[in-house]
């Protein structure tokens, strides 16, 4: 009754607006293109055939379907060792990158001496840091270097998280709860475990997002205090098989990373679809695990970059 | 639990009196460390031993020191707060200048007969802070400790790790100002004042690095800065709200591409043997272009692959603000016969406003930054004049070819306008937006 009524008295788009709604959602769906495309691309040249690929047949759907290049992927150890090294990494340093920082950033949200001295402690380190060279200097001095320690412990407090989830705490859960849990004689542990963290699901969810995507995604800290191969991230990995300078020198490189020593054009093309596949092993987990958290994340995500 | 009931005051004496005993037998005294015999007072152990438990142990200790220095001073000061007003004013000068002095003494004396000991100039700084803290909150501090401690507790883990990884490495500042050899470490080597930033700003990469970064990030602004406000407009007219939601998660989904996959892909579509793209120039009739060897190309495409990663994440805050406009609004305008462009023109524009002058302006805070992951990644010898960008030059001479003081130097300075212009573009925010960001 009510949509129909609705329906007749809805004021007619003009041609203007229509003509304006074609063209809005051409445009979307050429941006969507040019945003999926690649990755599409880069999903069916991992399984087309090399010469397919390379002569540029496979465009849109995948030709010569072959699996070489993902036997190659997964049968070389140290891309196999490094993807483990990332996942403890990964996992490691976000459940402990969650922990501290829920606690820290609930403990801002109370009022208590010295909250403004430790809110500006925090904050400071955005705006101001020692450098690369120094806080290299320092990690080795502490014994830091080379360990799966540092791996694990390092860059475990984002500040801008910090305040992220700060902000949630203090705008999404009412105060009343608080004071409630205090008459019943709750103290501070107390109501964190059991009141604020079951409340914040959302913002574990968006920060173990941000957290595990970042370090999952960084190949820099290991490029500085990693030695030794055998504690080396994927990314790390990656950066030597797919992101090297130039073609010749890098297929070489390349050619040798993969055991084949000569370099012969259909290794080449070959190496090529190897590439690829390492590009879809290395970002396949993590596009599923943000398609998996997205429902949370767009809410999330605004709750915590409004500054409250 | 119950244990930790007992009085602060109890507590306080019992750390304090650790350390008291602690520094009697560490001052004067010849310790052996690692099999060497080393004349030494505490604070010139930290970082000096082998291993890192050992020196993770002596930080401990170090700190204990530091605790049980506030410690006495806070005994000193409750007692004396029980005073009558006039003495109590006796009693902050006696007390007082004696402690002032001798942390002077403490610090210039202990590094003219040992180098090493302007280490304890960092130290006895923070000894110096919680000793004013401690003076100034030692009528609130048991009250409060009593009532919050478990916050404290909360914040403990991450005050660590945020020590560990920002502030320690504010000590390691010095070595800019030093001759950095790894044999001496950073506290002995030896002392050159401001040679490296002269250094730096007679050579001939001083400029072009500085050039570079700033051409980045102007172009970064010009380009990457538009579009997600453009975009985020047009998707809030979309009609379908099917089309909506998916558009919006698909938008999301290169941002979470790492920097490493970006650049491999880059080299992959944009090779010129290999590559798809100079495969559709040689079919267009052109010929094939070495975009990642040729310097002049490298910003066009670092802002454009830039642009396709981030724009649409980019959205999201220009989103979260157009949806907290009030519906009642289009609703009015609609009747008042507003079509799409005059609802963006009236409605959305002014709307969005606030929001993009902050994050310009923000913007505007960050032109000295650098993108290092990516630059880093998409550096090749022949493009390097274009792609030497202050991030990856400190890596690349720093880290790889261990120019420590030299590098650290140039890093500093670009740290230190940084905060000069994050600071200023706070205050004039702060100015026109009443919002700021601390």
């Amino acid at each position: 009754m009510d949509l129909a009524i609705k329906r007749k008295n809805r004021i007619k788009r003009s041609p203007k607006d229509r003509f304006f709604d074609a063209i809005n959602l051409a445009l979307w769906t050429l941006i969507l293109i040019i945003i999926l495309y690649p990755l599409w691309l880069i999903l069916i040249a991992s399984v087309s055939g090399a010469e397919a690929i390379f002569s540029g047949k496979a465009l849109l759907w995948p030709v010569d379907f072959s699996l070489i290049g993902y036997e190659a992927v997964f049968s070389h150890n140290l891309l196999l060792r490094s993807y483990a090294n990332s996942l403890l990494y990964t996992i490691a340093g976000t459940a402990i990158s969650i922990t501290v920082t829920m606690m820290a950033s609930y403990a801002l949200t109370r009022n208590f001496a010295g909250k403004k001295f430790f809110s500006f402690y925090f904050i400071f380190t955005m705006f101001f840091t020692g450098g690369l060279i120094p806080q290299f200097l320092m990690n080795r001095q502490l014994g830091l270097y080379n360990t799966m320690t540092l791996m694990i412990i390092i860059n475990c407090v984002s500040v801008w998280n910090l305040m992220i989830a700060r902000t949630y705490i203090s705008t999404s859960i009412p105060n009343a709860l608080y004071e409630a849990a205090v008459i019943d004689g709750a103290g501070h542990f107390t109501y964190f475990f059991r009141v604020i963290l079951p409340l914040s699901g959302t913002i574990i969810a968006v920060l173990s997002v941000y957290y595990g995507v970042a370090r999952w995604n960084d190949y820099f800290t290991a490029l500085v205090y990693i030695r030794d191969d055998s504690m080396l991230p994927l990314q790390t990995v990656l950066r030597r098989v797919i992101a090297t300078a130039q073609a010749g020198s890098s297929l070489d490189s390349f050619m040798g990373f993969f055991g084949d020593g000569k370099v012969i054009s259909d290794a080449i093309r070959r190496a090529e679809v190897v590439k690829y596949c390492c590009i879809v092993v290395s970002t396949g987990p993590v596009i599923v695990l943000y398609i998996y958290m997205q429902k949370f994340f767009i809410k999330g995500v605004t709750i915590g970059s409004l500054k409250g | 639990m119950r244990l930790l009931r007992l009085p602060v005051r109890f507590w306080i004496t019992l750390t304090g009196s650790i350390g008291i005993m602690f520094l009697a037998s560490c001052f004067w005294a010849r310790t052996t460390l690692s099999g060497r015999a080393v004349k030494v007072n505490l604070f010139s152990l930290v970082g000096r031993a082998d291993s890192s438990a050992a020196n993770i142990f002596i930080l401990v200790l170090v700190i204990l020191l530091i605790i049980s220095f506030a410690a006495i001073v806070y005994l000193l000061v409750s007692w004396v707060l029980k005073w009558p007003r006039p003495l109590k004013l006796l009693a902050w000068l006696g007390f007082g200048l004696p402690s002032v002095v001798s942390l002077a003494f403490i610090i210039f004396s202990a590094s003219t007969v040992n180098p090493d000991l302007n280490l304890t100039v960092f130290p006895a700084l923070m000894a110096g802070v919680s000793l004013v803290t401690a003076v100034f909150a030692a009528e609130k501090l048991e009250l409060a400790i009593r009532r919050d401690w478990q916050l404290y507790i909360l914040l403990l883990p991450a005050v660590a790790l945020v020590f560990i990884f920002s502030y320690l490495p504010l000590y390691g500042i010095q070595i800019v100002f030093k001759n950095f050899r790894a044999a001496f470490g950073i506290a002995g080597s030896e002392w050159i004042g401001l040679k490296h930033f002269a250094d730096f700003f007679d050579s001939y990469y001083s400029s072009r690095l500085i050039w570079n970064t700033l051409l980045l990030n102007i172009y970064g602004l010009l380009w990457a800065f538009p579009v997600p406000i453009v975009m985020a407009i047009f998707l809030n007219q979309m009609k379908w709200r099917r089309f909506k939601r998916f558009t919006q998660t698909a938008i999301y989904a290169p941002h979470f591409i790492s920097p490493v996959v970006m650049v491999g892909m880059l080299f992959l579509f944009l090779s010129p043997t290999t590559g798809l793209v100079n495969r559709l120039i040689e079919w267009l009739g052109g010929s094939s272009i070495g975009f990642m060897t040729d310097a002049s190309w490298f910003r066009t495409i670092f802002i454009t692959t830039e642009v396709w990663q981030h724009a649409g994440w980019n959205t999201i805050l220009y989103i979260a603000a157009l949806t907290a406009i009030n519906p009642e609004l289009y609703e009015a305008a609609t009747i008042d016969g507003a079509g799409n462009m005059q609802k963006i023109r009236y409605i959305d524009i002014p709307h969005l406003v606030p929001i993009i002058v902050l994050l310009l302006i923000l913007n505007c805070g960050a032109m000295l930054t650098s993108n290092t992951d990516k630059a880093l990644l998409m550096q090749t010898p022949p493009n390097i004049p274009a792609s030497d960008i202050i991030g990856v030059y400190v890596y690349r001479m720093g880290i790889q070819n261990g120019q420590f003081s030299y590098t650290a130097a140039i890093n500093l300075f670009v740290n230190v306008i940084n905060f000069a212009l994050i600071v200023s573009v706070n205050w004039i925010s702060k100015r026109l937006n009443q919002s700021s960001l601390f």
